[in-house]
């Protein structure tokens, strides 16, 4: 039993006095420093700028399409070059097939006069001729074979048989009977090799021909005389063949790209972004070149555009694919094309060639090559030229401005104010701006005041535009006063919100600067509100809330904390009477418990003959926290405060009072209550 | 360490229902801890086990009642603190011990001569130095002195709890003037919890509206660290040396025993803290414009805010406990005629707010039991006086029991008297 008892915490009551919290809050502390200005006589100036439009010309207006090229190329455009080769069968080779008598006969006359005899059934016997210089071997779709036979025997020649056929399978490719040729005269014919399929090794033979002889004539014997059979092979166009293919240019553009603007006729671009695509699909045997230029495109160190890559050989019955991007982003690009004198074209160049290498390679007409290049996803970030003419209308309800977003209610009447809407163009473009309206919205309260302004609402103004080198932006200035318009109407109501509406045209005389309108990376046109307030008003139950997160529920052992009284002292240096209520809330914003000290309301400071205040008024104010209402103040996650201003003029004072930079408020808290010490166990 | 003297104390309950040999071992003193000498005079086992555990607590103004709420815990009610506040003198003390330790011992060699003991001992110790305003502060806190200067100067606080672990060495000197037994001991202590408060200046004003506080102190704080204290969290390490002394006359009429214990240092070196103050400040509250204006991103912990408004300096110096030492000598003259025994003695605590402990016992034995009543009646120590009792039961010849108190006033009328003491301890030995 002894073992099962628990300790009890150790555990007593303490009363605690001590100060908790304290601060001094002037102006400068209550106000963001980027919206106060301070002023010679320490008075105290809201300035306040909200960016209502931020209009990017570029993206909104232009527009840079694609210029992507496609292309096919097959081998119905490769040409095997002409070539020519010669076979010579000489009067000693003829005797030695002739034999004896007659062969005899002649070796031995060699190199005397004596008549030949007729001779009949001679044969030149099957000579090799070697024509792989043409093509290891080649299925022609179109080409021409031409025979030349010259007789260099001294006696004329007559039915003869000429065969010249494939080595491989005997194939005839010329077949060519001639009926006399006399000594030293040439016969030629020609032969069409359309759908034939030629050997680089072929055979020639003279089957069968004969000779009247000499007709008893005496013929000079020389056995080196000699039938001489050239072949000259032309025009040969390909189904497929395994050859040395000579170097030849398979694509070779050289073209203006235009772009189609709609209007801007633009002279230069520098890239933002974007890129050249080469994407080649090869199913050549053989290397392809390519090689790309745009000349009038260059980058920040002069370099004009120039790609060269090499297309690997296709396996055979496989392909081989380059897919490559290369950016152009910083790029210059000329755009009044190889002429100089266009706009919105560039020069570009492209070759795809076959190089000759030496070595024996098959292709088919199936084989092809498949190159899809250009350019695309051009952002421009600088353009030149004339942006032609285009009509722009912005209207926006702009939310959330921020200033007045913790005056919950009440009103002030302002001495004065003054509103610029500023139109900065960093474009370098005329134009003509037309604000259509111009609405101050309180979405709280539902309050909504149009600008009155005879001056500029519905009044076309010309915008100044931007100049280049150095780049300069032009402003354009709308200043709104008490005594132009009703600008403090449209401040008094604690606007959170505005809605504006205007017009804009562009360029409305034409291209009057030449081309020379221009926008570059930091062009923007900007719509600007600059606001400016001199602290001086009267406020009538000027209701501030904000709140805070209250960091209380993260208080360990907050049930030890007991009742107890909480003393605000107050030194107001403002003349401004305050009421303050606190509400404690939780997460969902349910009020779980409020502490009221808005009645009586802390005393203003009082304003001296020189209408400042210079002597904090003091006060003090304590309430009274039970246990209950301390928990669920401890409970709380926010905590909202309230606080109520009436503005304290003097007798010979304005009405509106004048803040100034060295007014302050000291407040402390200091608490009285009672806390339970728990050491635990 | 509750359920260990529960157990120590069920132990003792069975043993000492078994009626044993008698004989007279003398009381020594009026706190438990192990004494190789004295053990080695009187018991003979080869082997012997011995485990003990001592508490003790006093004040000299705070009821022991106060005291024994603080620590085991209630609500002190504002008629327990007016007591006590009735009782504050001008310089105020209190003190807090608990050990306990087991020990193994055996003799060296085939003689009886020499004798080795191990052993491992848990040590708390606190102590407080404080004054009147320290205590009302700290216990109604400070709107009760509203327009006063509270005065906490010369208070202090030291807190130590470690780990001994102990080896000693003693020796058998048969003369003709009797028995001597003379025992060394060393100890690595294995440092758990270090803390040490010296304010040798504080005095803080409470303006009468709770406006605000004047603070004028010089202060120094040493802490071991802030984590929770146990056996496997090693903050700090140190040495400690002991010496013991017994005597026996030769005819077993006088005895004397001497010890000096936990001469050493703990080094807190793991984690250490100090935190200094020397100034005066006003406090007025913690500045919140940043808060108001920033949001609560500028909110800070509570330590910065101590830090920053409070004025004070923190370092990661290691800093020294020197271990509150065991000074004691006390003596007894056996009447075995009447079986009867008298003792006197002081027992001391260096280093601490312990004054010197006079204690005078007397004792009967019963031998038809094997028990030894004492009454023990001390002045000193962390309180005033004392009133106790002892009993020490023999069951055997090698086993022997000992419960007792040198206070139990504060027990008896914890409102009215200022300390309070237990002890328990269990001898038991073997001859295998």
């Amino acid at each position: 039993m002894i073992l099962s008892c628990r300790k009890k915490d150790t555990m007593w009551d303490v009363a605690i006095l001590t100060p908790l919290v304290q601060g001094e809050l002037s102006i400068v502390d209550l106000l963001p420093d980027s919206i106060t200005q301070i002023n010679s006589d320490e008075s105290v100036t809201l300035v306040f700028r909200e960016n209502l439009l931020s209009y990017n010309f570029a993206e909104e207006n232009i527009s840079i399409p694609d210029t992507i090229v496609e292309t096919f190329v097959s081998l119905d455009s490769l040409q095997l070059s002409d070539r020519t080769i010669s076979q010579s069968i000489t009067l000693g080779e003829v005797a030695i097939a002739l034999g004896f008598p007659v062969g005899t006969f002649i070796i031995l006359s060699n190199g005397s006069e004596t008549p030949i005899d007729p001779i009949t059934g001679l044969s030149s016997g099957e000579q090799e001729i070697d024509a792989t210089s043409f093509f290891e071997a080649a299925t022609l779709e179109e080409g021409f074979l031409d025979i030349e036979v010259v007789n260099g025997f001294p006696i004329p020649l007559t039915d003869i048989n000429l065969q010249i056929r494939n080595a491989s399978d005997d194939a005839i490719i010329v077949d060519e009977f001639v009926a006399y040729i006399a000594p030293g005269e040439t016969f030629l014919s020609t032969t069409d090799l359309a759908g034939l399929t030629v050997d680089g090794n072929l055979i020639a033979e003279i089957a069968d021909f004969s000779s009247p002889g000499s007709s008893g004539m005496d013929v000079l014997i020389d056995t080196s005389d000699a039938l001489v059979i050239t072949m000259t092979a032309y025009d040969m166009s390909l189904f497929e063949a395994t050859a040395i293919f000579p170097a030849q240019n398979l694509v070779n553009n050289q073209s203006n790209i235009l772009y189609d603007m709609g209007g801007p006729e633009f002279t230069e671009m520098t890239i933002k972004s974007g890129e050249i695509i080469m994407y080649i699909v090869n199913t050549i045997q053989d290397s392809i070149h390519i090689e790309y230029n745009i000349p009038g495109a260059v980058d920040p160190f002069g370099n004009s555009i120039s790609i060269i890559m090499v297309v690997p050989p296709a396996p055979p019955d496989g392909s081989v694919i380059i897919d490559e991007t290369f950016p152009l982003e910083g790029y210059n690009v000329d755009l009044r094309g190889q002429s100089g004198v266009q706009y919105n074209t560039f020069y570009n160049e492209f070759i795809a060639r076959i190089d000759s290498t030496g070595e024996v390679v098959t292709i088919s007409k199936e084989d092809s090559i498949q190159v899809i290049y250009g350019l695309q996803n051009i952002v421009p970030q600088e353009l030149k030229g004339y942006f032609g003419q285009t009509d722009i209308s912005e209207s926006d309800t702009i939310g959330n401005l921020g200033l007045f977003d913790k005056i919950a209610e009440g009103s002030i009447n302002l001495e004065d104010g003054t509103v610029n809407l500023v139109i900065a163009n960093g474009v370098g473009i005329e134009g003509d701006v037309v604000i259509k309206k111009l609405t101050a919205w309180n979405s709280r309260t539902g309050q909504k005041v149009d600008l009155s302004a005879p001056d500029y609402i519905n009044v076309p103004v010309p915008v100044q535009r931007a100049y280049d080198n150095p780049f300069t932006i032009g402003y354009t200035n709308f200043a709104l006063t008490p005594a132009n318009s009703n600008i403090l109407d449209l401040i008094e109501v604690f606007p959170d919100r505005l809605i504006y509406e205007l017009d804009l045209e562009v360029n409305p005389d034409g291209n009057n600067y030449n081309y020379q309108d221009f926008l570059n990376a930091e062009s923007r046109i900007d719509l600007f509100l600059d606001l400016e307030i001199p602290l001086e008003f009267v406020a009538n139950s000027l209701t501030l809330v904000d709140e805070y997160d209250s960091g209380l529920n993260a208080i360990e052992n907050k049930q030890d904390i007991k009742e107890g009284t909480f003393t605000l002292f107050i030194d107001n240096g403002f003349p401004f009477e305050a009421g303050i209520k606190l509400d404690f809330l939780n997460m969902i914003d349910e009020v779980l418990a409020s502490v009221d000290l808005a009645a009586p309301p802390i005393v203003a400071g009082e304003l001296n003959a020189d209408c400042r205040v210079t002597v904090p008024a003091y006060s003090e104010r304590s309430v009274y926290i039970s246990p209950e209402l301390m928990q669920e103040i401890l409970d709380a996650d926010k905590v909202r405060i309230t606080a109520i201003f009436d503005t304290q003029s003097a007798a010979g004072c304005n009405e509106a009072v004048k803040v100034y930079s060295d007014y302050a408020l000291h407040f402390q808290l200091s608490a009285d209550f009672e806390y339970t010490i728990n050491l635990g166990n | 360490m509750r359920t260990y003297l529960l157990n120590v104390l069920l132990l003792m309950t069975i043993a000492a229902s078994a009626q044993q040999t008698p004989a007279f071992t003398p009381p020594v003193s009026v706190h438990k801890y192990y004494n190789p000498a004295y053990l080695h005079l009187f018991d003979q086992a080869e082997i012997q086990l011995y485990t003990f555990a001592d508490f003790y607590s006093g004040s000299n103004s705070l009821p022991a009642g106060f005291v024994q709420t603080l620590l085991f815990g209630s609500f002190i009610d504002d008629a327990r603190k007016d007591k006590a506040s009735e009782q504050l003198k001008t310089d105020n003390t209190a003190g807090f011990d608990l050990n306990s330790g087991v020990w193994f011992s055996t003799y060296l060699g085939d003689s009886n001569t020499y004798r080795l003991h191990l052993g491992v001992e848990y040590q708390n110790h606190r102590g407080l130095a404080y004054t009147p305003h320290l205590f009302e502060l700290a216990f109604y806190g400070n709107a009760g002195l509203a327009d006063q200067t509270a005065d906490i100067s010369n208070s202090s606080y030291d807190g130590a709890v470690w780990m001994s672990y102990r080896t000693a060495l003693s020796r058998l000197y048969p003369t003709s003037k009797g028995l001597f037994s003379a025992a060394i001991g060393a100890s690595f202590l294995q440092g758990l919890s270090g803390e040490n408060l010296e304010i040798e200046r504080g005095l803080i004003y409470t303006a009468p509206d709770g406006s605000y506080l004047d603070l004028d102190y010089q202060f120094t704080f040493n802490t071991s660290d802030t984590k929770v204290v146990r056996l496997g969290n090693t903050k700090g390490i140190g040495t400690a040396g002991d010496l013991f002394l017994s005597w026996e006359s030769p005819g077993k009429r006088w005895f004397s025993n001497f010890a000096f214990t936990d001469f050493g240092v703990i080094s807190w070196n793991k984690t250490p803290l100090q935190y200094q103050g020397d100034s005066s400040s006003r406090f007025e509250g913690i500045d919140i414009t940043d808060v108001l204006t920033a949001g609560s991103d500028a909110a800070i912990g509570n330590e910065e805010l101590l830090m920053e408004y409070v004025q004070l300096d923190s370092n990661t110096n290691a800093f020294t406990t020197v271990l509150p030492m065991r000074l004691e000598w006390n003596t007894t003259y056996y009447i075995p005629e009447k079986m009867i025994s008298l003792s006197a003695g002081v027992h001391h605590r260096l280093q601490t707010e312990y004054s010197p402990l006079f204690y005078l016992r007397a004792g009967k034995a019963l031998p038809a039991s094997g028990t030894h009543l004492s009454v023990v009646g001390s002045v000193g120590g962390y309180g005033s006086y004392g009133l106790g009792l002892d009993i020490h039961q023999r069951i055997g010849p090698y086993i022997r029991l000992n419960a007792g108190s040198s206070s139990l006033l504060g027990f008896i009328a914890p409102d009215q008297f200022f300390t309070e003491a237990v002890y328990l301890a269990i001898s038991i030995g073997f001859n295998p």
